[in-house]
């Protein structure tokens, strides 16, 4: 039987979870009409309204929901809401600003991680079942994709948790995201190991593109090459859930590199006497507008990693053929990683 | 109900519980969009630009689909070097499997006898 502390914590973690499905949708098509503005801006163009995204959803959901005479009908329905469903769970699990993961004790990087390769699963199985060849192409594209970031990305959050791991006290839980965003990777290493830490912050912002499937990495859906792939056969509100799944794991992705890799309060600074590496609590002890503080730096790290590792690099760069997707991602930056995790453990065995 | 590992303890049934309403909350945002789909007679073909209307051409689909064997091209073709020797080192011959078995037994063998 449930005492009743243990149910109330229950009902204000489900009621904290609607909040943060809806920011997260909120911020994720926010933060899209953004990266499509800036994008059209340094290409010379004007580019969509900011809210161009939600408008783009609203009339998604009004329009009706073809399904290929051919496609397997459970399946082809089905995906959109699994790739919607995976990053809005992983919200749950990673700390946004200065908040705790809502389900911290209930799953750790390992789990994220899992639930991260849902997504791309669940587009390239939507595709597959979609009875299109472009689309079964795009899927095809899109597990050939997954296969090839998977080794730099595991190399680099490997790294981060071995060495956080190493160093902090053996009763803590070095997968937690509560224990590396209270234990910066740059406050535990010297400088071999910030160079090493480097490579593998590098590594990662480079897989970025990658799982959000944005140019150079857009081969699923390459519009002018295979009819949007994946998405070819889609419409209505399946295609609706695809654009706002795409657009929420922009967010967990983003937040993920700053739990881990930039995890700093601005209110540290501006209060250093106060240790704030709690939850809530502390925080109403400092006053409100120190929560205040913490997040619009949060939205703003969110704005400079979407800007590096989504914008910049799309406008930057074509699009690669998809042999050479897998070359990039297994050898350049995996090497990278790799580079990284030796001059970190090196490091850690010298000194 | 917890589970306790060395140093974790978790509620699975907890994080079932909230996959669930998360879930669920999703279905209620899908059901909030239109569900309405009139079907007309090309409606439900598939989309193929550039090639002949899909209505005379449905039953010849096959070989332009994607055979299972070249699913991950990209990724064979990305690292061939690699895939090179394994596929040519596969050559349907029992001869040569138990040849890579006994050799295999050998060096597996060879490290057992150093460790």
């Amino acid at each position: 039987m449930m005492d009743f502390g243990t149910l109330s914590s229950m009902m204000l973690k489900i009621t904290s979870s609607l909040l943060i499905i809806a920011l997260g949708i909120f911020l994720g098509l926010f933060y899209k009409g953004i990266d499509r503005k800036v994008s059209a801006m340094m290409q010379s163009r004007i580019g969509p309204p900011i809210i161009q995204p939600f408008r783009d959803v609203r009339k998604l959901l009004t329009k009706e929901s073809i399904v290929p005479d051919d496609a397997i009908g459970y399946l082809f329905n089905l995906a959109p809401l699994i790739a919607l469903f995976a990053p809005l769970f992983v919200l749950l699990y990673i700390p946004i600003g200065p908040f705790d993961p809502l389900l911290e004790g209930y799953g750790d990087l390992i789990l994220v991680l899992y639930l991260l390769a849902l997504p791309p699963l669940a587009t390239a199985v939507g595709g597959s079942s979609s009875g299109s060849p472009y689309a079964v192409l795009g899927a095809q594209r899109k597990v050939v994709l997954m296969m090839s970031y998977e080794l730099p990305l595991a190399i680099s959050t490997l790294t981060v948790v071995w060495k956080i791991g190493s160093t902090v006290n053996d009763s803590l839980n070095p997968f937690s995201l509560s224990v590396i965003n209270s234990y910066p990777i740059w406050g535990q290493v010297g400088l071999l190991g910030a160079v090493g830490v480097a490579l593998v912050t590098i590594a990662v912002v480079a897989v970025m593109p990658g799982e959000l499937s944005k140019e150079p990495f857009g081969q699923t859906e390459a519009k002018t090459e295979i009819a949007g792939g994946a998405l070819a056969e889609y419409s209505g509100r399946n295609l609706a859930f695809y654009y706002m799944a795409s657009a929420v794991h922009m967010i967990v992705f983003s937040s993920l590199i700053i739990s881990i890799f930039f995890p700093y309060q601005l209110s540290e600074i501006l209060y250093p006497t106060i240790n704030i590496a709690g939850p809530l609590i502390p925080y109403l002890e400092m006053g409100l507008w120190a929560l205040l503080v913490d997040t619009v730096f949060f939205l703003l790290k969110l704005m400079v990693i979407i800007y590096i590792g989504v914008s910049l690099l799309g406008v930057s760069f074509a699009r690669f053929q998809i042999d050479k997707v897998t070359y990039v991602y297994w050898i350049p930056i995996s090497i990278l990683a790799f580079i990284g995790l030796i001059l970190v453990f090196v490091e850690s065995i010298l000194f | 109900m917890n589970l306790y590992f060395e140093i974790v303890d978790w509620n699975p049934l907890f994080m079932i519980f909230m996959a669930c309403f998360v879930m669920f909350v999703i279905y209620i945002l899908y059901r909030m969009g239109n569900s309405t789909y009139r079907k007309t007679k090309y409606k439900g073909e598939p989309f193929l630009s550039g090639n002949p209307p899909v209505g005379e051409w449905k039953d010849d689909l096959e070989p332009i689909n994607i055979r299972g064997d070249s699913f991950y091209w990209g990724f064979i073709q990305a690292l061939k070097f690699y895939f090179k020797p394994l596929i040519a080192g596969h050559t349907g011959r029992l001869n040569d499997y138990i040849f890579w078995f006994i050799i295999t037994l050998v060096v597996v063998m060879v490290v057992l006898s150093f460790a």
